[in-house]
């Protein structure tokens, strides 16, 4: 083998020590868990929002239109255009886009998902609780806004 | 699990989808692994086109229609192909060590990626915020979902990128009851791996079958370190990897009469995949004239109108989509062509090289880089990876130049992932005159000419 080619096969091996590496700096047991989400080991806050939009779609029947709420507008925009493929049979309405109101949309959602939020997003007598699940509540509006 | 297996097996047949192009006088003689990888962009390709023709004509997707339209092509090209007498194409024949190690560090690399893809190490949020939900959409209403592109709340989802992946996902997922997320991600497991045989069998027109194994062996493991630790899992990079680097090595090593018509395939599908695409084609068709230009080689023109008519009616095929269904056709820029903020550059120039760190702490650049100064090779021979790899990162300085905030976040987020055909360049490149260098040194009888030699085939 010519002295070149020993170095492109030797900085080959090289190279895949990195990945390597990463795999064997975390216990094994961890390494070999299946993730919940895609994005499990590399965002975990949108691993949990992912997670809540998962939790919720059960409780939202299909072609039904919804909105999805959250404190944070940057929050709720990340959980807005992920709903769009966990609920990928539902009707998404945005209640902010990239942070703009848009209630003239939101407000018309039959549903509301609500992440992270104390209490129940607008009062009672419009909403009715259908589930409280991880990371928020589904929430079903009784009557027209 | 359940929709993980029909996904799979979906995307898995995308090769007989495309098997025609396996017939092509031009990869005939070739091993069957790149054979079948060139079936696979065939396949892709036509599925693409298919599928937005599909949707053109008011018909819904079903696994049955979708896959018939690039069946029924890809049959009738094979038929008409395989009775032209094939081009005579080097054997991969390598030595038992050369072999081993190959199969080792892909075998290791590509193992540890999957890992990587499988486990949700490897994955952007990207694929969750557009590119997984176009494709679990159009799969949901079988066909590209126009009204939905076409609303303005999804203009989120970079709506006017082409269409290549969510069709090629949306495809796989026909075939299982639901989107399936966790496996979708594999995907981009198959693209890098579907890249090696046909890699290593057009670096084997240049370079004897030990070193063709050994820089395919490099570029494998720097491509898998590299699509792992920029989180290129599940979106269009590494098809647009796929394509580029294998449009790339057929032009690289290419003589002056060589078929062009997987060349085209692949600026084809790298033109469907991603506005990069387009910016990486017209770069390559930019070196390879340069290159023939300068080496009076003969046919220039009608050779170069060959390379570019496939790639030019796939982008005219999307553009004329946009149209039919009153979508603005066209890409949309990051501002005005010229509205650069000159201010940036110093930040751009400082984060960029830091972004090219590859997974591998930057060495997957720097070797074939030093290579590569080291052999002090012909420039000539190696302007279309020249020109992709520096046309590309000069591309993304005056892409970033175009922000208006300060540009370092965007930088840090896309250039580990848009850079990486610039990579694939380099190490192509490097490899095709470092190996051809030593080899010409080795045969040279004390000629002080030896490093002026051209790159020439292996005996």
């Amino acid at each position: 083998m010519t002295r070149l080619r020993a170095v492109w096969f030797a900085g080959a091996a090289a190279l895949a020590l990195f990945p390597l590496w990463r795999f064997f700096s975390r216990p094994l047991a961890e390494q070999l868990r299946l993730p919940i989400t895609p994005v499990d080991r590399v965002d975990g806050a949108r691993a949990r929002q992912w997670r809540f939009l998962a939790e919720s779609r059960p409780h939202v029947p299909p072609r039904a239109s919804f909105t999805v709420l959250a404190a944070d507008s940057d929050v709720e925009m990340a959980l807005y255009m992920m709903s769009f493929g966990v609920l990928q049979d539902g009707v998404p309405l945005p209640t902010r886009y990239y942070g703009n109101p848009t209630p003239e949309f939101g407000r018309e959602a039959k549903y509301v998902l609500a992440f992270d939020l104390p209490e129940a997003p607008e009062p009672e007598d419009r909403l009715r609780l259908i589930a409280r699940v991880p990371g928020g509540a589904v929430y079903e509006r009784t009557r027209a806004q | 699990m359940n929709n993980a297996i029909p996904f799979l097996l979906a995307t898995l047949s995308l090769p007989i989808l495309g098997a025609g192009a396996a017939f092509h006088p031009s990869i005939r003689n070739a091993s069957r692994p790149a054979r079948a990888a060139a079936a696979l962009a065939f396949g892709a390709v036509g599925l693409t086109l298919g599928g937005m023709l599909l949707t053109a004509a008011g018909f819904r997707w079903t696994l049955a229609a979708i896959a018939a339209v690039p069946l029924a092509v890809s049959l009738a090209a094979g038929l008409f192909w395989r009775r032209r007498p094939a081009a005579p194409f080097p054997p991969a024949a390598a030595g038992l060590g050369a072999r081993r190690a190959l199969f080792v560090i892909a075998a290791a690399s590509l193992a540890l990626l999957g890992w990587a893809l499988l486990a949700g190490a490897a994955t952007s949020v990207d694929y969750l915020f557009f590119w997984g939900v176009k494709s679990a959409r159009f799969a949901e209403v079988r066909g590209v979902d126009v009204e939905l592109l076409r609303w303005p709340f999804f203009a989120h989802a970079v709506v006017d990128y082409p269409p290549l992946v969510p069709i090629v996902q949306a495809f796989g997922a026909l075939a299982a009851d639901r989107f399936p997320w966790r496996t979708v991600p594999l995907t981009s497991l198959l693209w890098v791996a579907a890249a090696a045989p046909l890699l290593r069998a057009f670096l084997r027109r240049r370079l004897d079958g030990d070193s063709a194994s050994a820089v395919t062996a490099f570029w494998i493991a720097a491509m898998t370190a590299s699509v792992a630790t920029s989180l290129s899992g599940a979106n269009a990079e590494a098809p647009l990897l796929f394509f580029e680097s294998i449009a790339l090595a057929a032009l690289l090593t290419e003589d002056a009469d060589t078929s062009r018509f997987l060349p085209a395939l692949m600026l084809a599908g790298a033109v469907l995949t991603k506005v990069e695409g387009s910016v990486a084609a017209i770069l390559i068709v930019l070196g390879v004239v340069l290159r023939d230009l300068l080496e009076r080689r003969p046919r220039l023109w009608r050779r170069a109108l060959a390379l570019t008519l496939s790639p030019a009616a796939a982008l005219s095929a999307w553009f004329l989509f946009q149209w039919h269904f009153g979508l603005r056709p066209g890409f949309r820029g990051h501002g005005g062509l010229l509205a650069l903020h000159a201010d940036h550059l110093g930040t751009v120039l400082t984060r960029l090289p830091l972004a090219l760190e590859a997974g591998t702490y930057g060495v997957s650049w720097i070797l074939p880089l030093v290579l590569l100064i080291a052999a002090r090779p012909r420039v000539r021979p190696l302007l279309p990876a020249l020109a992709l790899g520096a046309g590309l990162l000069a591309f993304l300085v005056f892409d970033y130049l175009h922000d208006r905030e300060d540009p370092a976040i965007r930088i840090q987020w896309t250039a580990p992932r848009v850079s990486q055909p610039a990579l694939s360049a380099l190490i192509l490149a490097s490899g095709l005159a470092s190996v051809g260098a030593e080899r010409r040194r080795r045969h040279s009888t004390a000629s002080a000419t030896a490093s002026v030699a051209p790159l020439t085939p292996a005996p």
